[in-house]
Order: structure tokens, then sequence, then C-alpha cells
């Protein structure tokens, strides 16, 4: 299988401060990673380099065959393949949830209104709320934000999804329809990337589980190996504190 | 002093015969102004030392200097200098009613820069992400994103400027135009009766505030349509 | 006590007695620093058009002066409370102050003159001294907001493009910086503050004294406490006298190159 997302010896500072250290990742297509880790040990930040959000200081990223440089025209043509969901879900305020699903379609793939709305539709079904196809974000719940969110995504196209603490900021009520939602995902097929501590979701979804600590990538595992028996004692101490909730 | 109410009846038509003018001065430089604003911010935001340094020189000295001493400088300091008079600039810096659009366009093109300056602060940088995430290139994201909130934020603060703006037209009767502070300040000197003829005057700029502030209050509204009311 | 006032008797008709024996003094109202019409030169001396118009009245009626220094704006008051006898200080005659004071025939006139630049060789004026309509046309005319020009300029040329001045300073900048093309003001003022000056010097009147006293008024006169009218008479006979003999004309001349004075009078009250 042809691998969508390399890190090569991945380096990451703030100022002074050593982010990432010597990351090294691969992920094929249609594989599905969980990222977890204590906060603030780099999680965000790494998949953040993958679209781009932050730039890397030393080492490699190639993501679809295209390296990331300083090269705006090749950082647009990863972007618009990978589709990325926050913790806080950053739906434009000021636009109805048709208008931005239809965004980026129109303006990046140049596709007309009609067949974007018709895409739009199409992923609002897939996330279960067309009905709300002309309201405003703010007129929703945080769990169906967080679904348009993925479908405004979606929209695109994205050969991979990647994920930040996509239910960290929900209502505890509201965290599994946004998983369904994931796990539906899952089941097509998508590439996906995803933080979560969801440790349920890891478990059902995840092909792999790589578990990262003070900007280290200090494990990869199968989701039976890491939560049956982790390799590292930083994992274990992790999985106590995760799973005693 | 007796006060004569029938004389701000009579005053009223004749001061009202400036606001044309009034309403001119205000409508150009404030479009002049927003023009100018926009390329002040655009340097403002930009990376580059050679393009922030002038505009903020630009703003601090448009806004740490009274705009009665900016219209003099622009209308009685200018024609000091004899190469000005000379210049192809001179059948404009002749006319006092282009001296007053120039000082009044350049004195709010610095607040409405910092105005809007601060709707761009306000803009969420996670909105930002989101686009950049979506492939929008920095034009659309500009454009579809930032601009748009940053005008919703900016608003309140803008219907601001404007009503000061109105104002400040009334300084242009300084240099000889017959706005209506300029109508008014010939009625009083006229009638020798500054209550009654100023009076007069300030029901109209209070009846064009009401006006520009229901006006704003709408637009607002509309603009902010999709902020959930709790 | 019948002694002490039989003794201040005495004393007061002495006094009395005595009086005529030297020449009365006639104490004059003015500020002392309005150059060039009243001020005190360096050498401590009054000098100016109006302490030469009180010198040449006290010679004619043959009394002595005693000037007293007053700011402008206790003027009257200081007259009417017996703190001078004569207001000689470039005082306007109005209806207004005549209510409250008597003033002598002018002794100096109101007239507003029109300013414009040499160059442009204007010619605003026909031989008779009224103004031509059509030759306003185009021109920006300068005028002090609500001055007696202004009216002046309303009424006899409607169609002039009328610039209003707070003031005559900034209307001879802007006539200096070729935003207007000409200016009425006081040629005095004028004269003093900007044709003299190297500001002025490409300018110069482009029309004769306009002493139309239906908008200027009468004039300049000196003033004095109502109930003296055989003062009154004194004063200006004289002043007739200085128009008719020239002085008044010579003391013009020694300040300004035009003269400032009345040249033909109708008498007092016109
Ligand atoms: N923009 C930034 N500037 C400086 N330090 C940052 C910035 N973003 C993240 N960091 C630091 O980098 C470390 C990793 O952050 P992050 O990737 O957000 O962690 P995680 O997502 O695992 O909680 C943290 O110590 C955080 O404080
Ligand atoms: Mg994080």
């Amino acid at each position: 299988m042809a691998d969508i997302i390399v890190l090569e010896k991945m380096n990451k500072f703030y100022g002074t401060y050593h982010a990432l250290k010597d990351v090294d990742l691969t992920i094929a297509k249609g594989e599905k990673v969980v990222v977890c880790g204590p906060s603030g040990s780099g999680k965000s930040t790494m998949i953040r380099c993958i679209n781009r959000l932050e730039e890397h200081d030393s080492g490699r990223i190639v993501v679809g065959g295209q390296e990331l440089t300083d090269d705006e025209k090749k950082i647009d043509l990863v972007r618009r393949e990978v589709g990325m969901v926050f913790q806080s879900f950053n739906l434009f305020p000021h636009m109805t949830v048709l208008e931005n699903l239809t965004l980026a379609p129109r303006l990046v793939r140049k596709m007309a209104t009609g067949e974007a709305e018709a895409i739009a539709m199409k992923y609002l079904t897939r996330v279960r709320i067309p009905d709300q196809a002309n309201k405003y974000p703010s007129q929703l719940s945080g769990g169906q934000q967080q679904r348009v969110a993925i479908a405004r995504a979606l929209c695109m196209n994205p050969e991979v999804m990647l994920f930040d603490e996509p239910t960290s900021a929900l209502d505890p009520e509201m965290i599994s329809e946004v998983l369904d939602v994931m796990t539906d995902l899952a089941r097509e097929g998508m590439t996906m990337v995803c933080v979560t501590h969801e440790m349920g979701f890891a478990r059902s979804v995840a092909d792999r589980i790589v578990f990262m600590d003070q900007g280290e990538i200090v494990e990869v595992s199968t989701p039976a190996e890491f939560f049956a028996a982790p390799k590292s004692e930083r994992a274990r101490t992790f999985l106590g504190q995760i799973l005693a909730h | 002093m007796s006060f004569d109410l029938s004389l701000i009846a009579v005053s009223l038509p004749k001061i009202l015969q400036g606001l044309g003018l009034t309403l001119n001065l205000l409508a150009v430089s404030t479009l002049f102004g927003l023009i100018l604003a926009v390329g002040i911010l655009l340097m403002r935001l930009s990376r580059r030392a050679w393009l922030i340094w002038p505009a903020k020189a630009y703003i601090y000295f448009f806004r740490g200097t009274p705009l009665l001493v900016q219209l003099f400088v622009i209308y009685h300091g200018l024609p000091q200098f004899g190469f000005i008079r000379q210049s192809v600039l001179w059948p404009l810096l002749r006319e006092p009613y282009w001296c007053s659009v120039i000082a009044l366009s350049l004195n709010t093109a610095a607040y409405v820069s910092e105005i809007l300056r601060g709707g761009v602060l306000g803009v969420d940088k996670g909105l930002i992400e989101a686009g950049k995430a979506l492939g929008l290139s920095k034009f659309q994201r500009t454009s579809r994103i930032t601009a748009p909130l940053a005008v919703r934020l900016a608003l309140p603060a803008y219907s601001n400027e404007i009503v000061s703006m109105l104002k400040s037209t009334a300084l242009a009767s300084t240099v000889t135009l017959m706005e209506m502070t300029g109508v008014a300040r010939t009625i009083v000197a006229d009638t020798f009766a500054p209550y009654e003829i100023f009076i007069a005057a300030t029901i109209i700029y209070l009846v064009l505030v009401w006006i520009i502030q229901t006006g704003f209050t709408l637009v607002e509204t509309y603009a902010n349509r999709h902020v959930r009311k709790t | 006590m019948k002694f002490m006032t039989g003794l201040l008797s005495a004393a007061i008709v002495g006094l009395a007695v005595a009086m005529p024996a030297q020449a009365e003094t006639l104490r004059v109202g003015m500020e002392c620093t309005y150059a060039p019409f009243n001020y005190r030169t360096p050498e401590g001396e009054m000098a100016g058009y109006d302490v030469d118009v009180a010198k040449g009245i006290a010679e004619r009626i043959g009394v002595d002066l005693d000037y007293v220094c007053q700011e402008w704006d206790g003027m009257i008051p200081s007259l009417l409370a017996n703190k001078f006898d004569l207001i000689v200080a470039s005082m306007s005659i109005t209806e207004e102050r005549k209510q409250k004071i008597d003033f002598s025939i002018p002794y100096r006139v109101s007239v507003g003159r029109i300013l414009g630049s040499k160059e442009a060789g204007l010619k605003l004026f026909d031989e008779a001294g009224k103004p031509i309509p059509d030759a306003f046309n185009g021109l920006r005319f300068g005028v002090e907001r609500a001055s007696t020009y202004a009216k002046w300029v309303e009424a006899k040329l409607p169609g002039a493009e009328i610039s209003l001045y707070d003031g005559a300073q900034p209307m001879l900048l802007d006539l200096q910086n070729g935003r207007i093309d000409i200016a009425i003001t006081n040629p005095m003022k004028a004269y003093l503050d900007f044709l003299s000056k190297e500001n002025g010097a490409g300018f110069e009147f482009v029309s004769p004294p306009i002493d139309e006293a239906e908008y200027f008024g009468p004039g300049v006169g000196v003033g004095l406490r109502k109930g003296n009218d055989e003062l009154l008479v004194k004063i200006d006979k004289a002043l007739d006298e200085m128009i008719k003999d020239g002085s008044l004309e010579k003391y013009s001349l020694k300040y300004f190159p035009f003269s400032i004075h009345p040249s033909n009078w109708k008498g007092v009250g016109q």
C-alpha cells in the first residue's frame, strides 16, 4: 500500500523550546492512526505540521508525494487533499451551514454553486443533519457543529482526514454522535490521523496507536498490544490515568 | 438675556442651506478616508518594517495632532511655499473645499485604519486556520473570512467615527466654507443671538447623528443576523 | 460752627474768582496703545492722529489737555463717571453709543477700500466712483463676516462670488496666496498691516474710498457727556475749522499716504 504521509526525522522548535524531536512516522493509504499522549506532548503540533499550519524546522514531511517546503503552490496542493477537524469546530460564523460547506469547493475546486450544494447536501445527510443546511453555526449544538465541520472537510473530497481532539470541547452527551460519524468514515476507507483520548474509539477503529510524550514518539503499537501491554513505562502511566476516569 | 424661540424657527431653514455642503464633506471625506485607511491598514499588517514604520508614523501623527491644526497647516501653511502655488496641486489646494476634504480624509484615515485593525485582530485565528486547511489562498481567506468578520467587529467603532466626522465638518467653517456651522456663525455675527442660532444648529446636528446611529444599528443587526440572541 | 461755615464759603468764593485767571484743563480719555491713532512714543510723548486732533481742538478753544489712559471696555463708563471730559479715541459714532453720550461731527471717516493685485490691472469702478458690477464677474471677493463691508457688497454686488472671513488677517493671507482675487476692508488697517509690508508689495487699492454713511456709519467723533452743549458746539466749530484749513489733511498724511478725514461734512447728526 502506498504511503500517503511520511515524516522523517522531523524537528520543530518554538523559539528555543524543542516541541518535536526526531519524529519518524509513515502512514499508509487507508490507514487509521490514533495519536495519544499527555497534554503538551506535541500531538497537535505534529498533525498541524502535516498540513503546514506549523512549519517544521528540520527533517522531511511528504504528503501525497509532495514534500512540504516554502513553496506556497505545493502547500495549497497538499492542503486541498488533507481535511482537518479542529477541537473548537472553527465554522465560519457569518456563513450558513451550506455556505460553510460550499465555500472551498467553489473557490478552490472551482465547482459550480449547484454542484457544490448537491455535494454539500450529500455530506450533510451522511453526518445526519441535512435539515440544518440553512442555519447559522451559532444556532446549532456543539455536536451538530462538529459534524458540520467534518462534512465541510469531506466536501473537498480529501485523501486524508486529520482530527485534533474533535470531541474534547463537547458536552458528554454529544460525543457519541461525532464518534459515530467518524466510525462510519473509517469504515468507508478514509485515511485518518486522529488525536483523541477516546480509547473506546481507538480500540475499535485504529489500525495503530501512536503514543507521544515530551515531543517524542515513544511507542507505536496496534490497539490490542497497546491496551493489553504497553511497551513503555510512560504509556502505562498515561493509560492508568486515562482509564481511571 | 431674553430668549427668542421664534429666532430658532427662523434660522433653522437658513442653516439647512448648509446641509448639502455638510453632507457632501462628510460623504466625500469618509469615502476617501476609507480607501486610504485600507491602504494604511495593509501596510500596518504587512510583515515588512519599511511598510509598517511609515504607517505607524502616519497614524501617530494624525491621531496625535488636532484636526484644526491639520486643516490650518494644509490651508494656511502649504501656500507659504512658492513651489506649492506653482504645482499641479494648486488648483486643488487653492480651494477651501478641497483643503477641508483633504484634512478630514487624512485625519479619519488614521482612525479608521486603527478601527479596522482592531477588527482584524479580533477575528478568531482558528477561522483563518480552518480556511488554510481547506486550501483557500491568502487572498480568499482575507476576502471571505478576515475582512467580513473584521468589518462586523469594527462597525460599532466605525459608526462612532462617522458621527465624529460629522461634527468635524464644522471646522470647514474656519476656512470660509458655508456649511451648516459657517451659515450659523454668519447669522450669529449678524444677529448677535448666539444661543438661538447655535441651538438651531445643534438640533440639526442631533437629528443627523440620530439618523446615522439608527442606520448603523440597522446595518449591524443585519450583519450580525448569524449571532445567536441569548 | 458759624465761623467755620463762613470760612469755607470765603474759600470757595476765592477759588471761583481765581479760576478764570488760568486756562481751563480738559481731560481726554484714550487707550494710549492704539498706534497710529493714540499711543506713546518711546520717549513717552503722546502721539497719533487722535492726539493731534485733540491738541488742535484744545488750541482753538483755548484749554489745556490732560491725557487719561483708559482701556477700551471702560471708555464710556469712565466718561460718565467723570474720570475725564472727552473721548478722543477713534470711537465710531453709532446709534447705540449716542443713547449714552454725545458725539461731535466726525473727524475721521469710516470707509472701505478694495485691494487687489497690481498685476491684474483691475478696473472695477467707473469715473464717477460707482462699482461696475460686470467687472466683478469671476472674481473671488474676500469679505469679513457680518461686517459693514459685507452689507455693502451684498447690496451693491449681489452676484459677487464671496468668501467670508472671521478677520482681516486671514483674509489678507488668502489674498496674498491667490485664493481670493480682491478683498474689501478698512484701508488704514490694510495699509498698516499689509500694503506697507513686504507681503503686500504686489497689491494696491483697486477702488476709491467707499464712504457711504448708510453702510459705514458717519465715522469717528469726539465723545462727551450729555448736557455739555456749549462745549459740544465749540468742539464742532473747531473741527470744522480744522477740516477747512487743511489741518486734518495734514495730520492724516503724517500717518497714511491718503487722507482719512471727512472732506466735506454736512453738520452734526448726519
Ligand atoms: N505557538 C506556540 N508557541 C510556543 N509554544 C507552543 C506553541 N504551540 C505549542 N507550544 C508548546 O509546544 C508543546 C506542544 O504543544 P501541543 O502540540 O499543542 O501539545 P498537545 O497537543 O500534545 O497538547 C507545548 O509545551 C506547548 O506549550
Ligand atoms: Mg493539542
